[in-house]
C-alpha cells in the first residue's frame, strides 16, 4: 500500500489514578479512512485530543508524515479537527467560518476566495455562505465543520463521532457524504466512532477500543471473521458462543467436546490438548441441513422478520441458545417449536482462548 | 384575587417609581411652569459641573478599565486551571464585593494618607524621606476603592459567560493554525462580549454613582456629590434635576443597548459533552498563580484589614501598626446613643423592608408567570427597572417629589406635608421603600422563574385531590417556591444594612440614621469618630458576610444574579 503518515507509538495517559490509555500503538496509512471503533468512555477522545495536541500523552510518541511532533503545540500539527458538537463560531457566518483558517495563516484573498469557493462547492455550501450556524441544519453544520477543517489542507483530518448529533435518517446520508469527500480530495481520515456500522461500512482499517486498549485492528472483513476475542466479535456484530473443551490437536483441525457433542475447528492457533476454550460462528454461517460434522439440533423458539433477514432463535435441548440468519423465503415450512438442525463448517468455527 | 394583586403592584409602582421619575423630569424641562433646557443650559455653562461630569466619566471609565485588567485573568484562571485551594480562593474573591467601598475608604484613609501606613513604612525603609501624599485630591483613591469593590462583577460576568461557551471553539481555532492572540482576538473576545458589556455598563454606572467614597474622600468634583449638594438648596436651584436627569438618560441608554446587544447575539454555543479539559497548574507557573491571585487579594483587603486594625486599636497615629489594642470602641458601639439608635434603625429598617420586598415581589412575580393581564408587559417593564436605576437617583426622586406634596382635587386640598409620605419630617416610610424598590427585581426575577419552573400539574394535582386554592397554595405552591424567596429575602436585608447612597440622602436628622449613616458621620469626627465607626463597619462586615453565607448555602448558583443584568 502508500506510505505510513502517522505513526501512534506506545501511547499512555492517565488522568489522577485512573489510566485511560494504555500503550496505544497503531500507523495510519496515506489516503485510508482509519477507525478508531469502541464503546463510550473507552479513551477514544482522549486519543484524538493527544493526537490533535490539545492533551500530552504521560508516555509515547506521535510520528506525522516522518516527523516527532509529540511536543509540537496544537497549533502548528497542521492537523484537521471536526469536533463531535462542531464548534462551528456562532458570531461568524458559513463563509468566515470556513476562511478563518486561511485567514489565520496570512493566505492572499484570492488564495482565500479560491479555497473557500471550492471547498463549499464540494460540500455544496456554497448557497448558504451568509447564513449564520444557528439558521443551519445539523446536516449542514455538520458540512460547515468539514469544510473549515478541510479548507486549509491538513495531513490528516480527525473526526470524533461526526454522526452522533444526527438523527439516523440524516446519519445514513451524512455516511455516503463524508465517504464521497473524502474520495475527492483524497485526505486521510481518523474517524472515531462508537458505531459499528460506521467503521464496518466506511472503513478502511479498524483499531478496536476497549478500556483504553487496542484489542485488534484490522479491515472490516477480518475484524468480523477473525474476530481476536470475545469482546472485539460482541461488539461488532452478533456472535454464537459456547463453551469447549480441546479433546486432540492433529496436523489440520482440532477436536473439541462441548455440550451439543463433539466439534471440529480448522484453527488452532496456539491452543493445546486440554484447553478450556471458547468456539462461536457467526449467525448467518450456519446451514439448516445436516451435515458431515458440527451439527446442532434444537427447537426455533422464535421467528424475528427483519427484511431480507430472517432471525430464527433456537434452543437446544443441553439449554444452549443460538441465533440462526437465514435470507428471505428460505424460512418456508419453518415454524415456531419446529425441531431443526443445522451444521457449520469447521474453517468457520471461531476459537477464543480463554 | 389575582386582579387584587395586580392592581396593588401597579398602584405601587406608579406612585413610588413613575411618580418620582416623572417629578424628577417635569421639574428638569421646565422653568417658571413652561417647558424649557433653560436647566441644562446652564449646566454647561458652569464649570464645577463640567468638570464633575467629566470627572465622573472618567471615573467610571478608568474604573471599567482596571476591572478589566483584574477580571478577565482571573476569570480565566479559575475557568481554565486546577488548583489546590480553588473554591475557598473563589469566596476570598468576592469579599470585597460584600463591603461598600465607602467603609473601605474610612480604612483606605488611614493607610494611605500623609502619616499613614504606607508613608511610615516607605520612610523607614529609607525609600521616601518625607511622606507622599497619595490620595491627592482624593480621585484616585476613589478609583481605587471602586475598582477593589466592583472588580468581583467582572469576575463574576467573565465566568458566567465562559461557563456558557464551549473551549472547542477555541481548539478548533488552534487546530486551524491560530495562535492564542489571534483566537482570543476572534474567537474567544467576540464570545465574551455580551457578558463584558453587561459587566461594563454595571462597574460603569456603579462608579459613577456612588455617593459615600467620595464624601469619605472630600473629592466633590463628582456628579455623584454634585447631585447629593444640590438638595440642600433645590428649591432656589433645580441643577440637581438636571444633573440627575443626566444620570438617568445615560444608565437607560447604555442598558438598553447592553441587553439589545445580549439579545441580538446568538451566542449560546451548545455544550461539548466532553466537559472541557481543566488543566491541573503545577510548579512555576502554580507559584505565579498564587502569588499573582494573594497580591490582589491583600491590596482588595487593604480596606477591611486596615478597618478591622483601627476598630481593636486604642489609638493609631503616626505609626505603621496601631501603638495599642482594646475591644474599647466594641463597648461603645453597643453604649452610644448614636450608634445605639443606628443599629436599632437598621434592623428595624432592614426587616421591614425585606418583608415589604418579599410580599411585593411575590405578588408581581405570581402575576407575570401566572396571568394574562393586559399590562402585563408593562408591569414587568416597571417591576424590572430599578435594576438600572442607581439608588441615588431614586432617593433623589423621594427626596424631592415627597417633600410636602399638596395638591387640589375636587376643591379640596390636600397636604401630605409634615406626615410620614414627608422625608424632611420622617424618612422612615420613604427608606423602607427606597430599600425594597431597589432589591425588588430580583425577587420578583427568583418567584417568576420559581413558578416557571413549578410545573403547574403539581397544583392542578392537588385541586384534583380535592384542596382548595388556600390549602393548595400552602401546602404544595409556597414550599415549592419558598427557598428561592428565603433566600432572597436574607439578600435584600444585607442589602438594606449595606445601602449607602440613598441612606445618605434620605436619613436626614440623627434619630433617623441607619448604620451607614452613622458611620459616615463617626468617621468625619476627630477623637475616637473613626474607631467607633470602623467597630460599627466591622460589625456589619460580619452580618453582610454570614448573610451571603447562609443565601448561597440556600441558592448557590442563582446569588450571582445579583450582581448581573440581562
Ligand atoms: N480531563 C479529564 N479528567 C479526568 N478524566 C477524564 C478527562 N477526560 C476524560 N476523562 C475520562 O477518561 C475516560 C475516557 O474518556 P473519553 O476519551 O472522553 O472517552 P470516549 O470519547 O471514548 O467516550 C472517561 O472515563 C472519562 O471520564
Ligand atoms: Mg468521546
Amino acid at each position: 500500500m502508500s506510505k505510513t503518515i502517522l505513526v501512534c507509538e506506545n501511547i499512555w495517559k492517565s488522568f489522577g489514578s485512573t489510566e485511560v490509555l494504555k500503550n496505544i500503538n497503531f500507523e495510519v496509512q496515506e489516503g485510508e479512512i482509519f477507525f478508531l471503533l469502541g464503546p463510550s468512555g473507552c479513551g477514544k477522545t482522549t486519543l484524538l485530543r493527544i493526537l490533535s495536541g490539545f492533551c500530552e500523552p504521560d508516555k509515547g510518541k506521535i510520528i506525522l508524515d516522518g516527523k516527532d511532533i509529540t511536543d509540537l503545540s496544537a497549533n502548528k500539527r497542521n492537523i484537521g479537527m471536526v469536533f463531535q458538537n462542531y464548534a462551528l463560531w456562532p458570531h461568524m457566518n458559513v463563509w468566515e467560518n470556513v476562511a478563518y483558517g486561511l485567514k489565520v495563516r496570512k493566505a492572499s484573498g484570492k488564495n482565500i476566495q479560491e479555497s473557500v469557493e471550492k471547498i463549499l462547492n464540494i460540500t455544496q455550501l456554497l448557497s448558504h455562505k451568509d447564513k449564520f450556524p444557528n439558521q443551519l441544519s445539523g446536516g449542514q453544520q455538520q458540512r460547515v465543520a468539514l469544510s473549515r477543517a478541510l479548507v486549509t489542507e491538513p495531513k490528516i483530518l480527525l473526526l470524533d463521532e461526526p454522526l452522533s448529533n444526527l438523527d439516523a435518517k440524516l446519519r445514513d446520508q451524512m455516511r455516503e457524504e463524508i465517504k464521497k469527500i473524502q474520495k475527492a480530495i483524497g485526505i486521510t481520515m481518523i474517524y472515531v466512532t462508537h458505531d459499528q456500522k460506521e467503521a464496518l461500512t466506511l472503513g478502511n482499517r479498524i483499531a478496536v477500543i476497549d478500556n483504553g486498549e487496542i484489542i485488534q485492528t484490522g479491515t472490516p472483513f477480518n475484524l468480523y471473521f477473525e474476530p481476536k476475542n470475545r469482546f472485539v466479535a460482541s461488539f461488532i456484530g452478533t456472535m454464537n458462543f459456547l463453551k469447549a473443551k480441546v479433546t486432540d490437536v492433529k496436523n489440520d483441525s482440532i477436536e473439541l467436546d462441548t455440550s451439543e457433542g463433539k466439534m471440529l475447528s480448522s484453527k488452532k492457533e496456539g491452543v493445546k490438548k486440554g484447553d478450556e476454550i471458547e468456539i462461536g460462528f457467526r449467525p448467518e454461517i450456519p446451514v439448516i441441513k445436516e451435515g458431515n460434522v458440527n451439527n446442532i439440533t434444537g427447537k426455533i423458539s422464535e421467528i424475528e422478520y427483519g427484511g431480507e433477514i430472517v432471525k430464527l432463535k433456537i434452543n437446544t435441548t443441553k439449554n444452549n441458545s443460538f441465533i440462526v440468519n437465514i435470507l428471505a423465503g428460505k424460512e418456508k415450512g419453518l415454524k415456531r417449536a419446529d425441531t431443526i438442525t443445522f451444521s457449520i463448517s469447521s474453517s468457520d468455527i471461531v476459537i477464543f482462548k480463554k | 384575587m389575582k386582579r387584587t394583586l395586580f392592581i396593588i403592584s401597579f398602584v405601587f409602582l406608579a406612585i413610588f417609581l413613575i411618580f418620582p421619575l416623572g417629578y424628577i423630569f417635569s421639574h428638569g424641562f421646565s422653568a417658571k411652569g413652561v417647558f424649557s433646557l433653560q436647566i441644562f443650559k446652564s449646566l454647561a455653562s458652569n464649570y464645577l459641573i463640567r468638570e464633575s461630569v467629566t470627572n465622573s466619566f472618567l471615573l467610571g471609565f478608568l474604573a471599567v478599565i482596571f476591572t478589566t485588567i483584574i477580571g478577565f485573568p482571573l476569570a480565566f484562571l479559575f475557568y481554565r486551571y486546577e488548583f489546590p485551594a480553588k473554591n475557598a480562593l473563589r469566596i476570598l474573591f468576592f469579599l470585597p464585593m460584600i463591603v461598600s467601598p465607602f467603609v473601605g475608604a474610612i480604612g483606605m484613609r488611614q493607610i494611605l494618607s500623609r502619616f499613614g501606613s504606607v508613608n511610615l513604612i516607605l520612610m523607614k525603609l529609607g525609600i521616601l524621606h518625607y511622606p507622599v501624599s497619595w490620595l491627592g485630591s482624593g480621585f484616585w483613591g476613589i478609583l481605587i476603592l471602586e475598582t477593589l469593590h466592583l472588580y468581583p462583577i467582572m469576575f463574576l460576568n467573565i465566568s458566567a459567560t465562559l461557563n456558557n461557551f464551549d473551549t472547542s471553539c477555541e481548539e478548533a481555532s488552534y487546530s486551524l493554525g491560530a495562535t492564542f492572540w489571534q483566537t482570543f482576538r476572534k474567537i474567544t473576545f467576540p464570545l465574551l462580549l455580551p457578558g463584558y458589556f453587561a459587566a461594563s455598563s454595571i462597574i460603569f454606572i456603579w462608579a459613577l454613582t456612588d455617593l459615600g467614597t467620595p464624601l469619605v474622600f472630600e473629592f466633590p468634583k463628582l456628579i455623584s456629590v454634585q447631585i447629593f449638594q444640590a438638595l440642600t438648596n433645590i428649591n432656589i436651584n433645580p441643577m440637581g434635576y438636571g444633573l440627575v436627569i443626566i444620570v438617568i438618560v445615560l444608565t437607560l441608554v447604555l442598558f438598553t443597548f447592553t441587553k439589545r446587544y445580549i439579545e441580538k447575539t446568538p451566542y449560546v454555543t451548545q455544550k461539548s459533552s466532553l466537559r472541557f479539559q481543566i488543566t491541573q497548574l503545577q510548579g512555576k507557573k502554580l507559584i505565579l498563580a498564587y502569588a499573582g491571585m494573594f497580591f490582589l487579594l491583600f491590596l482588595s483587603l487593604i480596606p477591611h484589614i486596615s478597618i478591622i486594625l483601627t476598630s481593636f486599636s486604642e489609638k493609631w497615629f503616626f505609626s505603621i501598626l496601631p501603638q495599642d489594642y482594646s475591644t474599647r470602641f466594641y463597648q461603645t458601639v453597643f453604649t452610644h446613643p448614636l450608634t445605639k439608635t443606628g443599629i436599632f434603625n437598621s434592623l428595624f429598617y432592614s426587616t421591614l423592608s425585606t418583608l415589604l420586598t418579599i410580599c411585593l415581589g411575590f405578588s408581581i412575580g405570581f402575576v407575570l408567570a401566572r396571568t394574562k393581564f393586559k399590562g402585563r408587559g408593562l408591569l414587568d417593564i416597571l417591576s424590572m427597572l430599578p435594576l438600572v436605576i442607581p439608588g441615588i437617583i431614586i432617593a433623589f426622586g423621594y427626596f424631592t417629589a415627597f417633600s410636602g406634596i399638596t395638591f387640589s382635587f375636587l376643591g379640596r386640598t390636600f397636604s401630605f406635608s409634615n406626615t410620614i409620605l414627608d422625608p424632611r419630617y420622617n424618612p422612615i416610610l420613604l427608606l423602607i421603600i427606597s430599600y425594597s424598590i431597589r432589591r425588588l427585581p430580583y425577587l420578583v426575577r427568583t418567584t417568576y422563574s420559581s413558578f416557571q419552573q413549578l410545573n403547574e400539574n403539581l397544583e392542578e394535582a392537588s385541586y384534583n385531590l380535592g384542596a382548595n386554592h388556600f390549602t393548595t397554595f400552602r401546602r404544595i405552591t409556597l414550599p415549592l417556591i419558598s427557598p428561592g424567596l428565603f433566600a432572597g429575602g436574607i439578600l435584600v436585608f444585607a442589602f438594606s444594612m449595606l445601602e449607602v447612597s440613598s441612606t445618605l440622602i434620605l436619613a436626614y436628622k440623627e434619630k433617623f440614621f441607619p448604620i451607614s449613616k452613622v458611620i459616615y458621620t463617626l468617621a468625619g469626627r476627630i477623637t475616637d469618630g473613626p474607631y467607633v465607626a470602623s467597630a460599627l463597619g466591622v460589625l456589619g462586615m460580619i452580618l453582610i458576610g454570614i448573610s451571603f453565607a447562609i443565601a448561597s448555602k440556600i441558592v448557590s448558583k442563582r446569588i450571582g444574579e445579583f450582581f448581573r443584568i440581562g
